[in-house]
């Protein structure tokens, strides 16, 4: 997360970043606004060897494991503003993974959008979103940082190894409709794809979508100083459980 | 259309003041056009009674279709209320921006940092809708 807001940070005037990773262990990312006390067990992450970490984006809580995350760090004048980027990252998810032989569509809308606190993220397709006969396999959540947007998203490539259940408190999800429910591209095709070929696919998308010229590069060192010292920040009890 | 009523300071950020009857106190919240553009308010986190910013200051955060944005203080001042009815109903934002949507009361430190801000055809113009 701290890498993630670092690029945002310090983007350079008309540049944008994508970046593509994958988690070291099971972790849970938090929405900024969701309430995690009361509803996730500190301890269970422990003795699971799971982590959990806080976003600086919205919406709801995303268990990464056997996923693909991306942050995307783009001006914020970029054309149609926080929702069209959103739609066209959602749009250039379902070429990434047409691409890949999976048929995806966006959803439609359904009604209100719901608050930060109604279960995890990859429940119900918002609209927009990736779904595959709805049901959800990529979400997506953003943050404005003066001129500059931030988008993470999360697409699923295998069943998670551990359950929601598991890393919340006595008594708290029981209910099934608080699991993490979505299709992951396992399910949905023929033969196991590879990590680095899904991510492939993601970034030749995003940057067909998006135009302009696109460069792989290194961390810049200013950007490596801003991450460490946003470290503490998102290492802290006080932002992960903050609510 | 959006709503842009006449009466009304507005920010470039989309925030608008509402004079109240007590002298020098404002209402905040953000604009018809801004709550249309942002979707569906499901989250604000918002100041506490007493804290005191300066114009362009982060006063809180919007959250809306899982984006969170900031809300700017359009000039200075100290907050002498706060809605807590959107704590219960953040939609409020997006049903009645200018009216139960208000999110602080500012007592303003500077009132010459008013004219700073613009009206409602110079707001009308600003969002393209003249």
């Amino acid at each position: 997360m701290a890498v993630d807001e670092a690029l945002a940070r310090r983007r350079l005037e008309g540049e944008g970043t994508l970046r593509i990773y994958r988690w070291a262990r099971p972790s849970l990312s938090l929405g900024r606004n969701q309430r995690a006390r009361g509803t996730y067990d500190p301890m269970a992450f422990q003795s699971l060897g799971a982590d959990v970490v806080r976003r600086p984006t919205g919406g709801r809580e995303v268990l990464h494991d056997r996923e693909l995350t991306y942050t995307l760090v783009l001006p914020l004048w970029t054309p149609g503003g926080l929702r069209g980027v959103y739609q066209m990252v959602n749009q250039a998810l379902v070429q990434a993974l047409r691409s890949l032989g999976v048929t995806a569509t966006t959803a439609a809308g359904r009604g209100r959008t719901p608050p930060p606190d109604a279960g995890a993220c990859f429940r119900v397709p918002a609209a927009g979103e990736v779904e595959v006969e709805g049901r959800k396999l990529a979400g997506s959540a953003q943050v404005r940082m003066g001129d500059t947007l931030l988008q993470h998203g999360s697409l699923l490539l295998g069943p998670a190894s551990i359950r929601l259940s598991a890393l919340a408190g006595e008594g708290q999800l029981d209910d099934e409709t608080r699991e993490q429910v979505g299709v992951t591209l396992a399910e949905l095709m023929d033969s196991p794809v590879s990590f680095p070929a899904v991510a492939a696919a993601v970034e030749a998308a995003v940057a067909g979508s998006l135009g302009g010229r696109w460069r792989r590069d290194e961390r810049r060192s200013d950007e490596t100083r801003t991450a460490e010292s946003l470290l503490e920040h998102y290492e802290s009890w006080d932002w992960t459980w903050r609510r | 259309m959006s709503d842009v009523p006449a009466g009304l300071f507005y920010s470039e950020e989309h925030e608008y003041l509402k004079p109240t009857d007590e002298e020098g106190v404002y209402l905040i919240g953000v604009t018809d056009y801004a709550q249309g553009e942002l979707g569906d308010v499901v989250f604000l986190e918002l100041p506490s009674e007493g804290e005191s910013f300066g114009a362009g200051d982060v006063f809180g955060t919007i959250e809306a279709v899982k984006a969170v944005s900031d809300l700017y203080a359009p000039v200075g001042g100290e907050v002498v209320d706060v809605n807590t009815s959107l704590d219960d109903d953040p939609a409020l934002v997006n049903s009645d921006p200018y009216g139960e949507g208000w999110m602080i009361r500012l007592k303003v430190s500077d009132e010459s940092e008013l004219e700073d801000l613009l009206d409602d055809s110079g707001y009308t113009k600003l969002i393209g809708e003249d």
